[in-house]
């Protein structure tokens, strides 16, 4: 029972433990480690990016190489043409950054030490903002700013009905930033708070037992730890498809933007 | 109060997950040659109902 208390009070400082810090500067001009850890995925997605497409060859004969072109490709027949469709081609270059930058940064989180950029809202939310600046552009791009302006309502509504249909259909534009971002915060965060409980309670019933001398509250913690790396395993299938889903709803949306109806 | 009213709120999010999920599945066993871009609709029906339930997760921070 003691191990049960001493887990409450240690997963009570959890969150505060996956907030932002700030390792530079202070708050009107400086740098959170999150903030730092995006910094690294950036070079790191750079590094990657540019160095495969030097590598290129016809007949694939780096694994490596091979495994980064599989990515690209996925994005490009999966998602873009797959979804957008006709003049998808623009469209791919956006969405693989996209991809591929979500994609490293939520793999880069599960390294025991380092913090997943997309775990902070304000990482999350620009990222969603640049989705969203990014299709609406297109939308007004391709129709003109009348023509995008008056597909929000479908033709051939009553003119009394057609404008509460266009009211509506900004709303729901609107809301695609916030439930682009909270879904990708708050998979990432739910998963490291998941993580994080479970490591405490291995490691907590763990020291528990020796301390009191109780081999039985200290066999506990294996079960834990068999969890953890479940959970750790559904992690990874979490990361991949949250960086899939931010992409293919990205697409989603630039479809519906630049699709004529 | 506030987490017993997120319960409740992702009460229905969860159950059309639940059947968009269940009618993948079943479209798939039909006709597997078109599993995937049946996958692709779940995903922007699931993205679309999930939004209720991330508006009561926002609502659970703002209350």
């Amino acid at each position: 029972m003691e191990a049960i208390e001493a887990l409450k009070e240690h997963v009570a400082h959890l969150p505060s433990s996956l907030g932002s810090k700030y390792i530079l500067g202070n708050s009107d001009f400086g740098m959170t480690n999150y903030v730092f850890w995006m910094c690294i995925v950036f070079v790191i997605v750079l590094v990657i990016v540019l160095s495969v497409s030097k590598r290129l060859t016809l007949i694939p004969t780096n694994k490596f190489v091979n495994t980064v072109e599989y990515g690209y490709e996925f994005v490009r027949n999966q998602i873009g043409e797959g979804v957008i469709g006709h003049g998808y081609k623009t469209h791919i270059p956006f969405l693989a950054t996209l991809f591929f930058f979500i994609l490293v940064s939520n793999f880069v989180g599960l390294i025991p030490g380092c913090k997943t950029p997309t775990g902070t809202l304000s990482i999350t939310m620009s990222l969603a903002a640049v989705s969203f600046v990014y299709f609406n552009f297109y939308g007004f791009k391709v129709k003109g700013g009348l023509g995008y302006i008056k597909s929000l309502a479908p033709h051939g509504l009553p003119v009394v009905i057609a404008p509460i249909v266009a009211f509506l259909e900004v709303i729901s534009i609107c809301i695609r930033w916030l439930t682009l971002s909270i879904r990708l915060y708050a998979n990432m965060f739910a998963g490291h708070m998941v993580l994080g409980v479970f490591s405490l309670a291995a490691g907590i019933f763990m020291m528990t037992g020796i301390e009191m001398v109780q081999p039985l509250v200290s066999s506990i913690s294996v079960a834990w730890v068999l969890l953890l790396i479940c959970m750790y395993a559904l992690e990874t299938l979490v990361a991949f498809m949250q960086a899939y889903v931010f992409t293919i709803l990205s697409s989603v949306y630039i479809m519906l933007a630049v699709s004529e109806h | 109060m506030g987490t017993l009213g997120y319960a409740i709120g992702a009460f229905a999010p969860a159950f059309a997950i639940a059947i968009c999920c269940y009618a993948a599945c079943m479209g798939s066993a039909r006709q597997p040659e078109i599993a995937g871009r049946l996958f692709t609709n779940f995903i922007i029906g699931a993205a679309f109902a999930e939004a209720l339930g991330l508006i009561g997760f926002v609502a659970l921070f703002v209350a």
